[in-house]
């Protein structure tokens, strides 16, 4: 009985102490690159902002609800986060926030793959075990070729055995976004030519000169 | 033991939930014509501006803003009283009058207190407030507030009382849902409708597309 309600105690303890575990990384061969503060930065990235509309009802009868719109207002939030986070850049905000021209402007692109579950894990024990892509996928507004993917799959493990996964490389016991920024910041560099040629180059002043 | 495993799929099985909630309003003198002035109006709720803010930064969130807007929406439409609401951006007129949503002042949800679920027999006490509070756009001072807050009971209290309950005899009390609250914000918009009549905007000539 004594080793029961033992047992019983370190399970809630465990569950107390957090029973989440999260992993996130990028498919994309990058290392995270540390930011730093020397390097010059000109370039106002603009965000155009999502349209804020209600969805048609999923039943006839009931009322839209903005859930599109709340999605991808989450992501463009999320993408402005990295950007300002990656301190590559010298302002970056919706593009209609901005008090000048930006010199590049971003739109959203739809992500190709949503969360899914994996069975395996729950299997073995885990209650829940799902990876989610809150990657960043984007173009230039003035190049529909210049599409940029970032993904960045984030793996959370709920459940009893999760505090055992924390003990592993890359798990932590919640989201880690400073990892996603870093790594983000690599992939911006990577494709910094990309990014930059879609720089205004027309006679209207910008805010970076 | 098994008795108690027995109510307890009972009360799961009926999903034993009573609602309370503030006490009817009274109709409006005058109801029938303000229906009909009201029933030739196009309501546009305002889209919020869409802006940056770091995350935990204090004030207004722009996401709570959009859902807001949306609730704003479904609430007014589900009163039948206007000809037509929709976000502005969505109207191919414009509107007769244009309404902003406001963070509503009261607490968006918490707990019961611990007596009352030990006094309740209850598995699930939760207190929400449904209030709406907005402005017309020609008037962001002019607040309209609408204090709605109700107290969802979820356990084996509902499910005794639950004779009493489906009777009508406890008027503040419903069994299961809906709730009577699209009636209540109704009368509020029926009780302000003079007030907000002050704040209709000049027909402009309607055109098939608008440009946003």
């Amino acid at each position: 009985m004594r080793t029961r309600i033992a047992l019983l105690a370190l399970a809630t303890a465990l569950c107390l102490a957090g029973c989440v575990a999260v992993r996130g990384r990028s498919p994309l061969a990058l290392e995270p690159v540390a930011a730093r503060a020397d390097r010059p930065r000109a370039l106002v990235i603009g965000v155009r902002a999502p349209r804020v509309r209600l969805d048609p009802p999923s039943i006839p009868g009931l009322n839209g609800e903005p859930r599109t719109a709340l999605v991808e207002l989450e992501r463009a939030l999320s993408l402005i986060r990295s950007l300002r986070a990656s301190g590559l850049y010298r302002e970056v905000d919706f593009e209609k926030q901005l008090q000048c021209v930006p010199d590049v402007v971003l739109e959203l692109k739809r992500p190709p793959a949503t969360c899914e579950l994996r069975a395996l894990p729950i299997l073995l024990g885990i209650p829940l075990w799902y990876t989610c892509d809150t990657g960043h996928y984007f173009a230039r507004i003035d190049d529909a070729e210049a599409r940029f993917a970032f993904p960045w799959q984030e793996s959370v493990a709920i459940g009893g055995t999760a505090p055992l996964l924390i003990a592993l490389p890359d798990w932590t016991p919640s989201r880690a976004p400073a990892r996603l920024d870093d790594t983000f910041r690599a992939f911006l560099l990577a494709h910094e030519s990309e990014l930059a040629a879609g720089a205004r180059t027309d006679a209207e002043p910008t805010c970076a000169h | 033991m098994r008795a108690l495993s027995a109510l307890a799929a009972l009360v799961a099985a009926l999903g034993c939930a009573a609602t309370h909630h503030p006490a009817p309003r009274a109709e409006p003198e005058r109801a029938d014509a303000l229906r009909r002035e009201l029933a030739g109006w196009t309501v546009g709720v305002r889209e919020p501006v869409i802006r940056y803010s770091e995350p935990g930064a204090p004030g207004p969130d722009v996401l709570d803003e959009v859902r807001d807007a949306g609730r704003l929406v479904a609430a007014l439409r589900d009163t039948s009283l206007f000809a037509d609401v929709k976000l502005t951006g969505d109207l191919a007129c414009p509107p007769r009058i244009e309404l902003v949503v406001r963070a509503h002042a009261g607490e968006r949800s918490g707990p019961a207190p611990a007596w009352l679920w030990l006094a309740s027999l209850s598995v699930s006490i939760l207190e929400s407030d449904e209030g709406i509070t907005f402005t017309p756009a020609a008037a962001p001072d002019e607040l309209f507030d609408f204090p709605y807050s109700e107290t969802l009971v979820v356990g084996v209290l509902p499910a005794l009382a639950s004779p009493v309950l489906l009777s009508g005899a406890l008027p503040r009390w419903s069994f299961r849902t809906p709730t009577p609250r699209t009636r209540d914000l109704e009368l509020f918009l029926l009780a302000n409708a003079d007030r907000l009549s002050r704040f209709e905007q000049p027909q402009e000539p309607c055109k098939a597309a608008r440009s946003r």
